[in-house]
């Protein structure tokens, strides 16, 4: 594709390293942009979780130079609406859900530059890709009310799961526990540090719950739901203690049937999660400080060319368990 | 004093629809409470419930219990230790009692103590009698220019004070109210009240919303049984010209929650005031793609001074909801008129002084 160059305050980028998101293998699957009225009616590139090399400036930017290693906020907000200006530019309706928006599964992209990070030199161009991922754990944290001394419940050991469980850490959760349906995913939630960790073997969700209250020796204070299911977000809300919240930081299903009377009683509140709006300085501020390492994170990798093959692996569960992202070079 | 015998007549429920007058035992208050000549009960749908089905929500009736948790009346006996109360003066009461001493108790979330017990809920005995006992902390002083009916407004208005809070209705804010029944229409009027720019109301009863409109709604729509939760929403949002910031869910239907979450806008939040049913099928993803959050409410805490302050001072008159009054001798009635559509109640009011 031939890319124009750089408009006023944008920057080019030799894109370097690109993750694949869960919603990514959603899109790629079902043809819709999470919801069915979103259907692609013409084709869209696809990856949001980008870092890359500066090669070349639009007019008027000053904060980068040519050579600077970035990492990216892919969600661009205008600035000027209702929600931007109510520091909720997370949902901004000039960030495309339903439009064909490109993204950077590609040689070179163009972007503003206010929404690139010139990465230190301790932070890798993967971990850098994974900038947006972690805004979202800290995001959910702020959303879970994570604060110094609080136990917290992960539920979902995937990317989301595991940055949430970072910057749970970061915030000063006194114990965290994971739960999963996969031993693997627990297997690795446990190298990475999760005080205790928790194989959800049915749908009875209060059941699983009862079993997570006693591994957890309490209900939790904070909840964040990272699986994007059903039966994940019941098992959250029989978790939760009395007056707190249960973040919902995965893509949820289309409809549920909730516990909410029972939510209710107990002023359980199910609180969602999209992107991570004002979170993303203090994300990046986090990671290029060096106290997370997120390299432990990064399972696979693959070449640009072999995109597609890594989309399959993943489906197919073909992916190695160490690690919960996999990261495409669009350099090679 | 008076003495034990057919003195203190209560309204006591023993099973489905079966409500009896009878005399029940004056016992002292104990420290730290009063003693209370009680004055007006309001009926809530909770205790028609448990009149017509012996329980209600997750609580059943185990044992013979005295109806009745809205209520007002004058202090006749001062337990030991009682300081900020004397004989003879009125009070509001707040019918829960939590433990004081646990977290949750702590951090000022009393209403979701593990212990608390609330009048008119199994096992407690609720106050629609002659006589009742109560924790002074939880009885508030009515001014001269606070009347006992409105003492005992103060219990729904407690409700509607903290539906708001908790919806974060402030200056500025838009408001969609589901349901136009008395908590309903004493919501529009705290959320009016707290600075709210716009409130509608929507119910399926034509007569309740014109009360609302006359209580000071800004704008009323009536719900079609059956309609399309969508359409609903995409009328509503035609209606008040945007999406509302905060919901107050107050009717209870699980298709008007349904509504809200397909209405409000992005980035807010519904409040369930009513009780839908128990695991509701809902369209989540609608509320997650737009980041609108879900509260539910446990009665309330720390509202009623402020419910209180808001009578006093005349921002809100309750007076016009209470639309009928009956004797405690009449309670079988009452409830009867309580329950009747037909009749247009909006609050049924018992005096146990009379």
């Amino acid at each position: 594709m031939d890319l124009k160059p750089p408009k006023d305050n944008e920057v080019q980028l030799s894109v370097h390293s690109v993750g694949i998101c869960g919603t990514d293998i959603h899109n790629w699957l079902n043809g819709y942009i999470a919801l069915k009225e979103f259907t692609l009616t013409s084709p869209m590139r696809l990856g949001h979780e980008t870092s890359g090399t500066v090669i070349s400036l639009g007019k008027n930017v000053a904060s980068l130079k040519i050579g600077d290693r970035v990492g990216l906020n892919p969600a661009v907000p205008c600035l000027r609406c209702d929600f931007c200006q109510e520091g909720k530019g997370n949902l901004c309706p000039k960030i495309p859900l339903s439009k064909i928006s490109h993204g950077h599964f590609t040689r070179k992209c163009n972007h503003p530059a206010d929404f690139c990070y010139k990465l230190p030199d301790v932070v890798s161009f993967e971990e850098g890709a994974l900038l947006e991922p972690l805004s979202v754990g800290v995001y959910a944290c702020e959303r879970a009310r994570v604060v110094p001394g609080a136990s917290v419940l992960i539920i979902g050991g995937g990317t989301v799961g595991m940055m949430s469980f970072v910057a749970a850490k970061s915030a000063g959760a006194s114990k965290i526990l994971v739960a999963d349906i996969s031993e693997s995913k627990l297997t690795f939630a446990k190298k990475m540090g999760a005080t205790c960790v928790h194989l959800i073997k049915s749908k009875d969700a209060k059941n699983e719950a009862a079993k997570i209250t006693e591994l957890l020796g309490e209900k939790a204070d904070c909840t964040i739901e990272c699986s994007g299911t059903e039966s994940g977000i019941r098992i959250g809300i029989f978790s939760a203690r009395s007056g707190s919240f249960v973040a919902m930081a995965g893509l949820a299903p289309e409809e549920a049937n909730l516990p909410l009377k029972y939510a209710s009683i107990n002023e359980i509140d199910v609180i969602t999660v999209f992107r991570s709006g004002t979170c993303f300085n203090r994300t990046f501020k986090l990671l290029a400080s060096g106290q997370v390492d997120l390299k432990p994170f990064i399972s696979s990798i693959y070449p640009l060319e072999k995109t597609p093959t890594a989309f399959e692996d993943i489906v197919k569960g073909q992916v190695t368990p160490e690690g919960v992202k996999v990261i495409v070079h669009c350099q090679d | 004093m008076e003495s034990i015998g057919n003195k203190n007549l209560a309204a006591v429920i023993h099973g489905k629809m079966d409500m009896r007058l009878e005399a029940i035992a004056i016992t002292e208050p104990q420290d730290n409470e009063v003693q209370i000549a009680m004055g007006s009960v309001g009926i809530c749908g909770s205790d028609l419930k448990y009149w017509m089905y012996a329980k209600c929500g997750s609580f059943s009736l185990q044992k013979p219990m005295v109806i009745g948790h809205e209520g007002s009346g004058t202090i006749v006996k001062l337990g030991r230790n009682v300081k900020h109360l004397q004989l003879g003066d009125r009070v509001a009461i707040e019918p829960t009692i939590p433990c004081r001493a646990c977290d949750l108790c702590k951090h000022g979330r009393y209403n979701l103590c593990p212990d608390v017990t609330c009048c008119a809920t199994p096992p407690v005995d609720g106050n629609i009698c002659h006589l009742y006992n109560h924790a002074a902390d939880f009885c508030y002083k009515l001014p001269k220019n606070v009347s006992l009916n409105e003492g005992a407004m103060l219990e729904p208005l407690a409700v509607a004070v903290y539906g708001c809070e908790r919806g974060g209705v402030r200056v500025g804010s838009t408001v969609l109210i589901c349901g136009a029944g008395p908590v309903g229409a004493l919501t529009m009027m705290v959320a009016k009240s707290m600075g709210a720019q716009k409130v509608c109301i929507t119910d399926i009863d034509d007569h309740r919303l014109s009360v609302v409109k006359s209580l000071g709604a800004d704008l009323t729509l009536k719900i079609l049984d059956g309609k399309d939760p969508k359409q609903i929403a995409t009328d509503i949002e035609g209606l008040m010209g945007y999406r509302p910031d905060i919901t107050l869910e107050c009717s209870g239907s699980d298709d008007s929650f349904i509504t809200a979450l397909y209405c409000t806008k992005s980035g807010g939040c519904i409040v369930l005031i009513g009780r839908g049913s128990m695991e509701p099928k809902i369209p989540i993803l609608e509320a997650a793609v737009r980041e609108v959050d879900i509260k539910g409410v446990f009665r309330y805490a720390n509202c009623y001074p402020k419910a209180l302050a808001m009578v006093q001072s005349g921002f809100i008159d309750v007076n016009p909801l209470i639309t009928h009054h009956f004797d405690l001798k009449e309670t079988v009635k009452a409830f009867e008129t309580a329950r009747s559509r037909e009749t247009n109640s909006i609050k049924v009011m018992i005096h146990c002084d009379q």
